[in-house]
C-alpha cells in the first residue's frame, strides 16, 4: 500500500472487501463456481461467446446513468440479479454508499501505471 | 434536424474528447497534447473547451454527451476479478474501487462541472468500450458495409468484439471475455521485455525483426490456446494481473529465462528473439479472426480498431493475406478514439442522423487533422513578442521549396503546419522532418533530436501517386497504419553473417538496407504514410518540390516531441521543442526559424526529467 492511501485512508474499503464481499462470495467459492475461466479448454471447439446485445438500441446508451447514490444502488442491484448473483445484488447497498463517501475523497490520477495495463 | 454531439474518454488512459455535428467530424483531441502530460487520463476539460471552440458552440447548445464506456460494468469486471482472486487481490481492489466507484461512475458530475450543462437533454449517455471503438472504425470508413474487428487490453469485460456495419446499423455479434486478451497478452511481453505498458508496445513491434521467432513455441504451448476460428484463451498461471500490481509472475519469468529485464538496460537476444515471437502470435491471431470474419459476415470490408489494430506490422501481414477488399483501420485505435466513437454513436444510433459518407470516395475521417490550427497572425504574434528572428515566407510554393531543399542538404526540419493529428501519429501537421536517403539519418535523429532508442526505426512519408515505386503497397496507408515491404529492386545486399552474429543492435542498425536507409527497416519493411493531396495540400506540396528537387518521392516523417513529451500543440510548444533538441530549421506555418539565428534560450525546466521516459 502506497503512503498516498494510507493517507486517504483504506478502513471502509478494507471493511468491505473482506468482511462483506469475500465471505459473501464464500458459497460460490467453495463451490467451486467461477466468474471466468482461468485456463484453456482443449475439448471446447470455440471461445468465442456471443454478444448479450447484438445491435445496438438507443435505451441502451441511457441506461447506466448514475445521478446519485441511489441510482448507484438501484442499477447495480439491476444488473446482478439480472445476472443471476443475488448475492452480489446484496451488496449493491455497501457499493453504492462506498462510492458516495470515495466520490468525496478521490481525485483523478495525472498517472498511468507503468508495470500493468490499467484495468481500472 | 441538426444535431450536435459530444464524445468524451476519460479516467482510463489517453483522455479525449470529440465533436460531431450533423454525422460530420468537427473536432476531435487528446488531453496530453493541452496538458503536456503523456498518455494523461484525467478529465479532458481543455480538449473538451477546444471542441467546443472549434464548433462555436455553447454548452448548453449540445444535443447530446456520450461516454466511452460503462462503469457499470467495468465495476462488475472488477469487483468479480477480485472476489475470484480471493484475498491476494486486495490491493488491486483498494485502487480499482478508488479509481471506479469514487470517480468513473460519477462522471456526470465532472461534465456538468466542467461545463456548467448537460445540454439540451441534462444527462450523459454512455456506450461501452468495445461498441465505441467499433463505432470509431466503421462509421468513418469509406465503406457502406463492413466486417468490424475491435481488438485491445480490455474494456469493460470485452477484449475482443466481431460484427458487421451497414450504413447507421452496428452488430456485434461475438466476443472474447476478460482476461483472454490478445493486447494483454502483448502487453505482458512488453512489461517483460523492459518497456512501459501502453506505450512500449510500439517498440515491442519495432524491436521485433531483429531476433527470431525462437519462442513462438512456448508461447502457443504454455501461454494462449487458439482455436481455428482465431478465437483464444490465455493461461492465467503465467500472469499477474488478476491479483498484482505486475502483468506477469514468476512461472512466466522461469518460462523465459529469468527477470524482466530493466527499463534502460541493455536489450539482449532475449528480448528481440520474445518479440518476434509474441509478433508472430498475435500475426497468426489476427488473421484467423479475420478469415473467421469474412466466412461470418461475407463483407468485402474490414474495418479495425482497439490498441491492437495500431499494430502496423499486423496490419500490413492481414492486408497481404488477401482476405478482404478493403481495409480501414481507425487512426485514434487507443482509448482516445473511444471519444470519437462515442460521439458518432451518439449522433446515428442516439439522433437518428444519417451517415455521411465522402462524395469523392475517401474516408470521413479529414486526413485525421481534427485538432486545433493556429492562424498566421498568432504565429506572427508569438514571434514578434518574444524577439524571436524569423524569415515570413508567405508564397507557398516558395516556402515549401526552401524546406524541401533544407532537408534534401541534410538539415533536420521542425514542421509545424495546419489541424493538429488526432491519434498517436503525425502525419505532417505536428512532425519532424529529414533526408530518407541520408544513410546517417536514423542514428541521428534519434539519439540527438527524438533522444530514444537507436533500434526504433523512422517511417516514411511519401507521394501517394508514387508509393508504388517505393513499396510493394497496393493500397492507401494514409495514417501510418500498414507497414509494407521496400520494393526489391531499392535494396541493398546486408552482411548477413554479421547480423546473425550481432549481439549488439547497433552492428544491425548501422547498415544501409535500401537506397532509402533511413526508413528501411533491418527486415526491409516500411511503416508508409502515403500522402494524397485531398487529405494534406500543404504536406502534399512538401513531398512534391523534395521530389522536383532530387528525384524522390520519399521522407522522414516523426512525430514533433522528445522521448517521453505528447507531441507539440502549439508554436510555442513547437519553438521549445526545436530549442531543446539539435533540429536545424522550425517551420511555423508560413514562418521559418533557423536554429543558429536564434537568442540563447533560457530554459525554465529541466527538461530531461520533466518528460518521464516512455
Amino acid at each position: 500500500m502506497s503512503s498516498t492511501d494510507a493517507k486517504r485512508g483504506d478502513g471502509p474499503l478494507r471493511e468491505f472487501f473482506f468482511r462483506r464481499a469475500l465471505p459473501r462470495d464464500a458459497a460460490r467459492r467453495e463451490k467451486g463456481e467461477a466468474f471466468f475461466p482461468r485456463h484453456p479448454d482443449p475439448a471446447a471447439t470455440s471461445y468465442f461467446l456471443p454478444r448479450g446485445k447484438r445491435t445496438v438500441e438507443p435505451r441502451y446508451l441511457e441506461a447506466p446513468e448514475c445521478p446519485d447514490g441511489e441510482a448507484l444502488e438501484a442499477r447495480l442491484y439491476q444488473m446482478w440479479t439480472a445476472q443471476g448473483h443475488p448475492e452480489l445484488a446484496e451488496l449493491a447497498g455497501d457499493v453504492a454508499r462506498l462510492a458516495v463517501e470515495l466520490a468525496r475523497t478521490e481525485e483523478p490520477g495525472e498517472e498511468v501505471s507503468p508495470f500493468i495495463y490499467v484495468m481500472f | 434536424m441538426s444535431a450536435t454531439v459530444l464524445g468524451l474518454s476519460a479516467f482510463y488512459h489517453d483522455s479525449a474528447a470529440a465533436l460531431v455535428q450533423d454525422g460530420e467530424i468537427i473536432a476531435a483531441a487528446q488531453e496530453e497534447r493541452f496538458s503536456r502530460k503523456k498518455h494523461d487520463p484525467r478529465f479532458p476539460a481543455r480538449a473538451l473547451n477546444y471542441c467546443l471552440e472549434e464548433g462555436f458552440l455553447d454548452p448548453a447548445e449540445l444535443d447530446a454527451i456520450v461516454f466511452y464506456d460503462n462503469p457499470l460494468l467495468t465495476w462488475d469486471r472488477v469487483l468479480k476479478n477480485c472476489l475470484q482472486a480471493g484475498e491476494s487481490a486486495w490491493e488491486q481492489f483498494n485502487q480499482a474501487c478508488r479509481s471506479v466507484l469514487g470517480i468513473k461512475v460519477w462522471v456526470r458530475d465532472y461534465i456538468r462541472a466542467a461545463l456548467g450543462s448537460l445540454g439540451r437533454a441534462d444527462r450523459v449517455l454512455f456506450t461501452e468500450h468495445h461498441l465505441a471503438h467499433a463505432a470509431s472504425a466503421f462509421y468513418p470508413s469509406p465503406f457502406e458495409a463492413a466486417a468490424i474487428l475491435t481488438l485491445d487490453g480490455v474494456g469493460e469485460w470485452e477484449t475482443t468484439t466481431l460484427g458487421l456495419g451497414r450504413d447507421r446499423t452496428l452488430e456485434l455479434s461475438q466476443v472474447i471475455h476478460y482476461p483472454h486478451s490478445l493486447g494483454l497478452l502483448y502487453s505482458a511481453f512488453t512489461y517483460f521485455c523492459g518497456f512501459k505498458v501502453n506505450s512500449g508496445e510500439y517498440k515491442l513491434m519495432g524491436l521485433a525483426p531483429y531476433g527470431e521467432p525462437r519462442y513462438y513455441r512456448t508461447i502457443r504451448d504454455h501461454l494462449i490456446d487458439v482455436k481455428p476460428d482465431g478465437s483464444f484463451r490465455l493461461n492465467l498461471d503465467y500472469f499477474g494481473y488478476l491479483d498484482s500490481n505486475y502483468m506477469t509472475n514468476a512461472a512466466f519469468h522461469d518460462l523465459f529465462g529469468g527477470p524482466p529485464r530493466q527499463p534502460e538496460s541493455f536489450i539482449t537476444r532475449r528480448e528481440r528473439d520474445l518479440a518476434a515471437s509474441v509478433q508472430q502470435v498475435l500475426e497468426e491471431v489476427v488473421v484467423l479472426l479475420a478469415r473467421h470474419l469474412k466466412r461470418e459476415t461475407g463483407a468485402p470490408n474490414l474495418v479495425m480498431a482497439g490498441g491492437v489494430a495500431l499494430n502496423c506490422v499486423a496490419n500490413g501481414k492481414l492486408w497481404r493475406e488477401g482476405i478482404f477488399e478493403g481495409l480501414w483501420v481507425q487512426p485514434a485505435s487507443g482509448d482516445a478514439g473511444g471519444a470519437l466513437g462515442a460521439a458518432l454513436l451518439g449522433a446515428h444510433i442516439y439522433l437518428d442522423q444519417p451517415r455521411r459518407r465522402n462524395p469523392n470516395g475517401r474516408d470521413g475521417q479529414k486526413g485525421s487533422y481534427l485538432g486545433p490550427a493556429y492562424q498566421p497572425a498568432e504565429v506572427i504574434a508569438f514571434l514578434e513578442r518574444h524577439q524571436y528572428p524569423y524569415e515570413r515566407i508567405s508564397d507557398g510554393e516558395v516556402r515549401l521549396r526552401r524546406i524541401a531543399q533544407a532537408i534534401a542538404e541534410g538539415k533536420v526540419v521542425g514542421y509545424f503546419a495546419g489541424r493538429m493529428e488526432f491519434g498517436p501519429r503525425a502525419l505532417g501537421a505536428r512532425s519532424i522532418l529529414g533526408d530518407a536517403r541520408n544513410p546517417e539519418m536514423q542514428s541521428r535523429m534519434n539519439l540527438k533530436i527524438k533522444f530514444r532508442e537507436s533500434f526504433r526505426p523512422f517511417a516514411p512519408s511519401v507521394l501517394a501517386e508514387e508509393a508504388g515505386n517505393y513499396f510493394d503497397l497496393d493500397v492507401e496507408s494514409p495514417y501510418m497504419l500498414l507497414v509494407a515491404p521496400v520494393r526489391e529492386a531499392r535494396r541493398l545486399p546486408v552482411d548477413a553473417a554479421a547480423y546473425a552474429q550481432a549481439e549488439d543492435l547497433r552492428t544491425i542498425i548501422n547498415q544501409a538496407r535500401s537506397d532509402i536507409p533511413a526508413v528501411t527497416h533491418v527486415d526491409y519493411s516500411a511503416r508508409v504514410q502515403t500522402v494524397h493531396p485531398a487529405d494534406n495540400p500543404d504536406y502534399h506540396g512538401l513531398l512534391r518540390a523534395f521530389k522536383d528537387l532530387t528525384g524522390c518521392g520519399v521522407i522522414i516523417n516523426t512525430s514533433f516531441n522528445v522521448r517521453g513529451e505528447p507531441i507539440v500543440c502549439s508554436p510555442q510548444d513547437a519553438y521549445r521543442c526545436f530549442r531543446r533538441t539539435q533540429m536545424d530549421l522550425l517551420v511555423l506555418e508560413d514562418c521559418l526559424l533557423w536554429q543558429q539565428d536564434q537568442p540563447p534560450f533560457a530554459d525554465t525546466e529541466d527538461w530531461k526529467t520533466a518528460y518521464e521516459l516512455d
